[in-house]
């Protein structure tokens, strides 16, 4: 049986009908007690604060980081400075840096920079190195800018830097 | 029925693997090592030859040349550098073989001509900057300067090994930069008759490096080099108050400093193929 009618009621029945019924039983000074209530309890330290106040410090600690990420380099041995090797290469896919500096051990990888531009960042101690780049896994060719080069003994060329300029001799 | 056919496949199976792991396996360590390799870069010799697939006879006849120059007292580290460039490179192991050995007897021409040349040559030893002179007289044999070319531009009197190295280095890098072999004689000849310090010739030579990087010199190299020498002058090289060439940080005799023809500032940090100090 459906409790539902279909009996439209007027808003004057509608509101004899919530008149009629019960008030639930309430003290006098229950609103007041409330307020009171309300105006002893702790605000919470954040809500404190103004909201300008919270961005500003947000800013600052975000500018601060930004600051610290730039300033702070990657950690370089004693004795090494960083030496960045670019090469222009469009087209293609990888390029690494093989060279004496790690007596031909693993190559490194080249970062791509865009446009045709890769680049390496290595920390090396004092001295003059032979390297080439590795193009697409296979591919070696000597620095096309390089300071000089030197005939690797199997046909090719290798390229040379120096770091650190001369050392003293006698 | 089955298993039998199972055992059969992995007989042929280990069959035809076998001979991969044992290429480099029939070379022991131990006779790398008795080669003159130190353990450490034996074990990395034979990792780098199993890698590259060597076959056995190639990697005992790198061993063998590696062993006569051991008994030759000549440094090993060389040789076996130029291993492992070469299969670094993807070089074929038999051509690896071929330029193992014309280094090899490269290195025993430089080892003869150092010891004419060089004062003070302690035997049987080899230190780091001797190693390096000896290197240094290999690539100088490879750029077109062989010993007769180098007698003529170090003279007959013997030189300190560093002096030596110097020039020969500077020599091979103005050869790479296209300077011909009777010019580059020529001009060094008349810069070690001038007296001009070891020192201040691989200083110029760096400058000139981070120059020619940037393809600031091209064909005045030979003038830069002579004015950098200060063999253009009429009191011939304008020294310095320590013997250095005039021409160091505030300038000189055109190879200067900040402010010179080509300073630091020329090459800096950044450059391609890396910076400079």
């Amino acid at each position: 049986m459906a409790s539902e009618t279909d009996k439209r009621l007027t808003d004057a029945a509608l509101d004899a009908g919530l008149r009629a019924l019960a008030a639930p039983p309430m003290a006098a000074d229950f609103a007041d007690r409330v307020m009171d209530r309300i105006g002893q309890s702790p605000r919470c330290a954040w809500r404190r604060w103004p909201r300008r106040w919270a961005v500003a410090a947000m800013v600052m600690v975000g500018a601060g980081a930004a600051l610290v990420a730039v300033m702070v380099r990657p950690a370089v041995p004693a004795g090494a400075r960083l030496v960045r090797f670019v090469l222009r290469r469009p087209g293609a896919t990888q390029v690494a840096l093989a060279g004496s500096f790690n007596d031909w051990g693993r190559r490194v990888a080249l970062r791509a920079r865009g446009h045709g531009l890769w680049s390496v960042r290595l920390p090396l101690k004092a001295g003059r190195y032979t390297y080439v780049f590795v193009v697409n896994g296979h591919e070696v060719i000597p620095d096309p800018h390089a300071e000089a080069y030197r005939p690797d003994g199997f046909g090719g060329e290798n390229s040379v830097i120096v770091v650190n300029g001369p050392r003293e001799v006698a | 029925m089955r298993r039998p056919r199972i055992v059969i496949l992995l007989c042929v199976v280990a069959s035809l693997l076998a001979p991969l792991r044992t290429w480099a396996a029939q070379v022991s360590l131990a006779s790398v090592q008795r080669a003159g390799v130190p353990p450490p870069r034996a074990r990395r010799l034979l990792r780098a030859a199993d890698r590259a697939r060597v076959p056995p006879p190639i990697l005992r006849a790198w061993v063998q040349i590696l062993a006569d120059l051991h008994r030759d007292h000549l440094p090993t580290s060389l040789a076996t550098g130029e291993i492992f460039e070469g299969l670094m490179k993807g070089i074929a192991p038999g051509r690896i073989t071929d330029a193992m050995q014309a280094y090899a007897r490269a290195l025993q021409r430089a080892d003869l001509f150092l010891q004419s040349h060089v004062r003070h040559l302690a035997p049987g030893t080899r230190p780091q900057a001797q190693r390096q002179a000896l290197a240094g007289l290999v690539i100088a044999q490879r750029v077109g300067l062989g010993p007769r070319r180098l007698t003529q531009l170090l003279g007959p009197r013997r030189l300190s090994l560093g002096r030596l190295a110097a020039y020969v280095q500077v020599a091979a890098d103005l050869r790479s930069w296209g300077m011909g072999r009777g010019r580059v004689v020529r001009i060094l000849r008349r810069a070690r008759r001038a007296g001009v310090p070891a020192r201040a010739v691989l200083r110029l030579d760096a400058r000139l490096a981070q120059a020619q990087a940037r393809g600031h010199i091209g064909q005045h190299l030979g003038r830069e080099l002579e004015r950098g020498l200060g063999l253009h002058s009429a009191l011939g090289p304008a020294m310095g108050p320590r013997g250095g060439l005039m021409g160091g940080p505030g300038g000189g005799m055109g190879m200067g400093g900040p402010g010179g023809t080509m300073g630091p500032s020329a090459a800096g940090p950044g450059g391609m193929g890396g910076g400079h100090p």
